[in-house]
């Protein structure tokens, strides 16, 4: 058994039998999981056979990290890009030279953000709804909306002086990510 | 980590089948109360287990839900602690942190009957998300666990017996709110079903800034120690 990293969908209706949660990992030791707020995506650590590992892969949206995650990102970097993008994830900050440990840390951010995001209205639909992509921009967000991104960002201590409504998403959203500097860990995996 | 006040500490010693909520009250911050979202008359009543300690508390027959306690944390990182006695694995019970007392929300661990899984859940308006999971079949019955429901800023941990199962990033229930328990159809039986003794919650204190010369000092153990690499 080892400890794997990946990004999942999650299924569930929200219910105490049908609670949100990772898909593909039921009845693993799931030790770390980081919701992206209510996109329907999370990364989690699992512990994992190598069987086990094959059969979460064998689904075309589980992505896996690499089980060295101090390797870079090197000839990957355009299936990486292309992977977070589908989830709605900026990738043009993403270089060959990063290691997956620092492009997972700064996803990580970004999921916090967005739970934070999610925190202040927990009712609310997800930030991605209304046909959103990252490549709108700022003026784009509904006013509520941007307005609670600013106050998720905000109660962090980010800037948000540099974003205008021209900004485009992607933009906007690394903007404040690349601000964050605490450290992070899921299940045994200091980040 | 240091150790900080207990808020809440209640031992459940009182006399078996006593109501937890109107005949008993714990040692420290004690009194209990049912958060909104269960079965509505909700109840938990003093117990003797077999083979188990002699004050527990059990779930009531017919109810679920979950229940607070008085005692207010001085903020919103703390520790709920709590030795859960199986006898069987036929109900859910577990541990709260951040209860709403007005709403359905708190950060939940508890086992899953059918599966002897330990889950971790986020529960917001009543909405719930799981975290955080042990393997299936982690809690097997009979036995009797420890468990320490930890939450820290944007981290939230459970330990099971002293080792760390869960570790994971959630920063969507912020408030203090309150420490409690959560718990699924139950039976007043000595017998089976699952029960709960020494409950504890802990304001969580972060250590002083170590000083350099304390540093120094503390990386100076065994490898300098007189007899050791002889």
């Amino acid at each position: 058994m080892a400890f794997r990293c990946y990004f999942v969908p999650k299924v569930g209706t929200g219910t105490e039998e049908d609670p949100f949660r990772a898909a593909y990992v039921d009845g693993l030791w799931m030790p770390g999981f980081c919701e992206y707020g209510k996109e329907p995506w999370a990364f989690v650590v699992v512990d994992v056979s190598p069987a086990q590992h094959s059969a979460i892969i064998a689904n075309a949206d589980a992505i896996a990290v690499p089980q060295d995650i101090d390797d870079q990102i090197g000839a990957n970097l355009g299936t990486v890009q292309t992977k977070l993008e589908v989830m709605n994830i900026p990738s043009g900050w993403v270089n060959a030279g990063m290691t997956y440990r620092f492009v997972v840390r700064m996803i990580l951010y970004l999921f916090v953000l967005m739970q934070d995001f999610k925190r202040l209205d927990v009712l609310a639909a997800r930030f991605f709804a209304s046909g959103l992509t990252l490549n709108n921009t700022v003026a784009d967000i509904p006013v509520a909306v941007r307005q609670r991104l600013i106050a998720a960002a905000q109660s962090r201590g980010l800037d948000t002086s540099s974003i205008t409504l021209a900004t485009t998403i992607r933009v906007a959203l690394f903007t404040l990510i690349q601000q964050y500097r605490f450290p992070l860990q899921l299940g045994a995996i200091p980040l | 980590m240091s150790v900080g006040s207990a808020f809440v500490r209640d031992t459940f010693t009182d006399t078996a089948g006593d109501d937890v909520v109107t005949q008993h009250t714990g040692e420290v911050g004690g009194t209990w109360a049912a958060q909104p979202g269960g079965s509505g008359g909700e109840a938990l009543a003093i117990s003797t287990p077999t083979g188990g300690p002699s004050g527990t508390a059990v779930t009531v027959s017919g109810t679920f839900g979950q229940m607070y306690t008085s005692g207010e944390p001085e903020g919103p990182n703390y520790d709920v602690d709590a030795d859960f006695i199986f006898l069987s694995l036929i109900f859910a019970f577990g541990l709260d942190a951040r209860m709403n007392t007005g709403a359905n929300d708190s950060y939940r661990c508890g086992v899953i009957s059918g599966t002897g899984a330990i889950q971790l859940r986020q529960v917001v308006g009543g909405v719930q998300t799981t975290i955080g999971t042990t393997a299936d079949g982690y809690v097997v019955a009979p036995s009797q666990r420890h468990f320490k429901l930890g939450v820290r800023n944007i981290e939230k941990t459970l330990h099971v017996d002293g080792v760390l199962a869960i570790y994971v990033i959630d920063t969507v229930i912020a408030g203090p709110g309150r420490a409690g328990v959560n718990f699924g159809n139950n039976t007043p039986d000595d017998n089976a079903g699952t029960h709960i003794d020494n409950f504890i919650a802990t304001n969580f204190l972060p250590e002083a800034p170590i000083q350099m010369r304390d540093k120094v000092k503390s990386m100076r153990p065994a490898a300098f120690s007189p007899g050791i690499g002889r």
